[in-house]
């Protein structure tokens, strides 16, 4: 089984407590306390692996470990740890509250900037579709095609949910776990063919120095 | 009432008359109370006679609790017996010496199982002359039992089939508050926190517009004393209308509290201090005044979260409503369990934390608990903590109450990393907190939930995954070794009538070495939340009463050791019966029937070095000497059974 390490970012009552109920627990609370610190919880997805020919799917189980981050400003030196060594980071907004992209944008950033994992998976989420519903339009402060165009500069996977009726937040999760196993994929892949190069050109297996192993001499001063 | 001087320690004490007569309607009666530290017994049996002016009130209350016979309809000539302690029937009567009220258990059953037949419909008299119902007879014992406490299982294991049904059959002598009242300023008490620039944070009731110019009169009020006093004002205090006011000034906080209940200036501001502890736990002293120094006029309600309001909430409704003696007394409440099993938990954590300092280094874990959670209270069932070294209290309040919110709507199977300032601990850092809870099971009997967390409190802010990993590795290792039973159900709840002292109602007994406490277990017939609330309320008002006695204006026991009878007893009698018979409609059947007991409560305090023992007894005990013996019974009880009832060591590492 795979494990991936997924962080939710993103302002304040956007609803990422919201989208992790909707997708480990599949229900939804209108009158949610705000989180305090984080919470640390995980759930599994399945994902079909087709072979390069496209044929012979083979289920894949991922798990996924989630942080559920605090929104609010006086966490935010909490922040680097929950993020970094992610595998994922889902950057939430609220389509009806504008401030809050602006807010996400400056999480992309500061995970373009503090993450060096170029593999790192970042899943823009613009959440509370249900408000803005086609008789109620004018709700919605923050255009589809703003924050599109924003994630395809920026090489963000980027899609509109509700953790309230449950649209499209399964797909999410499933999109980042397909994305985070094409790459373990292609890494082994090309460990393998570093590992078979190596083993053409006749060197045989690495060997690896280790460091000696401490004697256990209690005299010696620096075991 | 010639009884009066037959217990009265001084010469009778001046009494208030409230100026108002309650009306026809109001089934109202006047109470007097009497206290005074009547010895003071060093241990070492010199007695210090301290002289302190007697505690007068006069209070006017609703008396509603006091009949309350609805829960035995066949019963009705039991009211005679909700004054008399008994025991189980099944316990061996191994106390000679009793008085005479409190003789043998049977013959008080058979003398009012004869009543109740004397009441009822032919019909079922026949029934029940052909034979001896003992089926009936059973129940009638059963009933008898309830009315008085007793409890399925008891601390020796032993178990009986008795529903458990508690009596609060303690009147209650105190103001009842409107509670319900929309208008703000009918609560008898509210709470209100500022910045010193006069904007709100936070107050107990009232909306925004409601509170703003309050907020403002309270600024100047505190800014007048500042610059013209450059003292800090404490308290004003309304004698006429028994309101009080207590002010704490912790720039760029300012708290006041409001009271209509007569409590002491000095309860009021140990409750802000807790208030202004929370906020505290919440930003740091260091992030606060960082926040106000850059903008005097800061709103501090941005930078606050939904959950901090409601949690200053929470906390604000235990300080007013609910028995809270975690704060009053300053100490904790501990789970009982046997001592090898409590020995065993502390092993196995102990051992762990030894052998997998890999996993967890020296220095990562600072503190942690096991705790049980049940109706928003916490006890201790394990503690985890370096040699010598203890969290204060107030501080592990605050935890319990983040934790009781954070996992009100959450689900058990996630675990949490807060970080939580402990304000006497250090309160300009922050520490943190991995927690998890491990177990969820109904309590006896009803629909309560308990739940069992695990707390771990690490300084490094990094510490999660070790502590998680620990925190894994130590419940799997309990439950493999089956230890976790020991503490997912409360085998060994304990009720007054357990152990044997007569003629009393309720007890808090405090250690003040473990700063730990044990009281009998508080539970109402079906659940019923708003007769909990009532009860709890009754008993927080009477422990208060008892506490102040004994205490000088700073807060402080008046003396190392004391030992203090009080009175609450009613004035006048005869009168209030007669005018109520030819009240309306609201008279039942049962009021114009029997007449309300007449209030006689009697309480005890004592304090030493060692422990604090609060005690209330049934209505109409007056007889000091036995109340003193059955004192030094329930001592005498939780020093038998202190291991069980008291965490002494905890897995020191």
């Amino acid at each position: 089984m795979l494990q991936f390490k997924l962080v939710l970012l993103g302002d304040s009552s956007v609803g990422k407590s919201s989208i992790v109920n909707r997708f480990v627990k599949d229900s939804f609370d209108e009158f949610r306390e705000s989180t305090i610190g984080a919470a640390f919880l995980s759930q599994t997805v399945t994902i079909k692996d087709s072979d390069a020919n496209g044929n012979e799917a083979q289920e894949v189980t991922v798990k996924f470990e989630i942080w559920d981050t605090a929104g609010q400003e006086r966490y935010k030196s909490l922040a680097p740890m929950y993020y970094r060594n992610a595998n994922a980071a889902l950057v939430v907004y609220d389509i009806t509250q504008a401030d809050s992209l602006e807010k996400a944008r400056s999480w992309v950033q500061e995970l373009k900037n503090k993450v060096d994992d170029d593999s790192l998976v970042i899943y823009l989420v613009g959440n509370k579709i249900d408000l803005a519903t086609d008789d109620d339009k004018d709700k919605r402060e923050v255009e589809e095609n703003v924050a599109k165009t924003y994630a395809e500069e920026n090489g963000l996977l980027f899609s509109e949910v509700s953790a309230k009726n449950g649209q499209g937040i399964q797909q999410v999760f499933r999109s980042i776990a397909e994305k985070l196993y094409d790459i373990r994929k292609k890494q082994d892949a090309t460990n393998n063919i570093n590992i078979n190069s190596s083993a053409q050109r006749g060197n045989g297996p690495v060997d690896i120095h280790l460091q000696r192993p401490s004697t256990n001499d209690s005299t010696s001063c620096c075991s | 009432m010639n009884v009066k001087d037959q217990y009265l320690d001084t010469a009778s004490t001046r009494s208030f008359r409230s100026g108002v007569r309650p009306s026809k309607s109001q089934s109202g009666f006047n109470i007097k109370t009497r206290g005074q530290p009547s010895l003071s017994i060093n241990l070492d049996n010199t007695i210090v006679q301290t002289i302190i002016p007697p505690v007068n009130n006069t209070l006017n209350g609703d008396n509603e609790d006091n009949v309350s016979l609805n829960n035995f309809p066949r019963l009705r000539s039991m009211q005679s017996i909700s004054s008399i302690v008994s025991r189980r029937p099944t316990r061996p009567n191994t106390v000679a010496d009793q008085l005479s009220v409190n003789t043998s258990f049977d013959p008080l059953i058979e003398q009012s199982f004869s009543y109740s037949n004397n009441i009822e419909d032919p019909s079922t008299r026949q029934a029940q002359d052909t034979a001896f119902n003992e089926e009936a007879r059973k129940d009638l014992i059963d009933r008898l039992a309830q009315s008085i406490y007793s409890y399925p299982a008891s601390l020796t294991g032993n178990s009986y089939g008795f529903k458990p049904v508690v009596s609060n059959e303690i009147p209650d002598v105190f103001i009842n508050d409107n509670q319900t009242s929309p208008d703000f300023k009918s609560h008898s008490k509210n709470f209100f926190i500022l910045t010193s620039a006069g904007k709100p944070i936070f107050s107990m009731f009232g909306e925004d517009k409601q509170i703003v110019p309050y907020m403002g009169i309270i600024n100047t009020v505190v800014s007048y004393f500042q610059i013209n006093e450059t003292t800090n004002i404490r308290t004003i205090k309304l004698n006429k209308t028994r309101q009080t006011f207590a002010f704490t000034n912790k720039a760029p906080i300012i708290l006041m509290a409001y009271s209509r209940r007569g409590e002491t200036t000095n309860e009021l501001m140990t409750q802000l201090d807790l208030l202004y502890s929370y906020l505290i736990s919440s930003i740091n002293e260091r992030q606060l005044k960082r926040l106000f120094h850059n903008r005097s006029n800061f709103d501090l309600r941005n930078y606050l979260e939904v959950t901090d309001f409601d949690n200053l909430r929470q906390i604000c409704s235990l300080l007013s409503n609910k028995l809270y003696p975690d704060f009053g007394l300053n100490a904790l409440q501990c789970f009982v369990m046997r001592k090898t099993e409590r020995a065993r938990i502390h092993d196995t954590i102990h051992n762990l934390l030894i052998n997998e300092s890999k996993d967890i280094p020296r220095g990562t874990l600072l503190y942690g608990l096991i705790l049980s959670h049940k109706r928003k209270m916490f006890k201790l069932c394990a503690v985890i903590r370096p040699k010598g070294h203890s969290l204060h209290t107030i501080d592990l309040q605050l935890l319990f109450s983040l934790i009781t919110h954070q996992f009100e709507n959450r689900d058990g199977d996630q675990e949490l990393w807060l970080p939580i300032c402990f304000p006497k601990f250090n309160s300009n850092g922050f520490l943190y907190s991995y927690i998890k809870y491990l177990s969820r099971s109904h309590a006896n009997n009803s629909s309560q939930m308990e739940d069992t967390v695990l707390v771990l409190i690490s300084a490094q802010k990094d510490a999660f995954y070790k502590l998680k990993t620990f925190g894994d590795k130590l419940w799997n290792k309990l439950q493999h070794d089956k230890l976790d039973e020991y503490f997912v159900k409360d085998r060994f709840k304990f009720r007054i009538s357990d152990i044997q002292a007569p003629l009393v109602h309720h007890f808090m007994y405090k250690i003040k070495k473990y700063v730990q406490y044990v009281m009998p277990e508080i539970e109402i017939h079906n659940d019923d939340a708003t007769k909990l609330t009532q009860y709890e309320c009754k008993l927080k008002k009477y422990y208060g009463h008892l506490y102040n006695s004994v205490v000088d204006d700073t807060g402080l026991p008046i003396n190392k050791t004391i030992l203090n009878y009080f009175h609450w007893e009613e004035e006048e009698e005869g009168e209030e019966g007669e005018e109520r018979e030819e009240g309306e409609d609201a008279i039942t059947e049962t009021q114009r029937d029997f007449k309300r007991e007449k209030i006689n409560m009697m309480g005890l305090i004592w304090i030493t070095p060692q422990f604090e023992l609060y005690l209330i007894c049934n209505n109409g005990v007056n007889n000091k000497e036995v109340v003193l013996r059955s004192a030094k019974r329930i001592i005498g009880w939780c020093k038998k059974y202190e291991s069980r009832l008291f965490i002494q060591e905890g897995a020191t590492f």
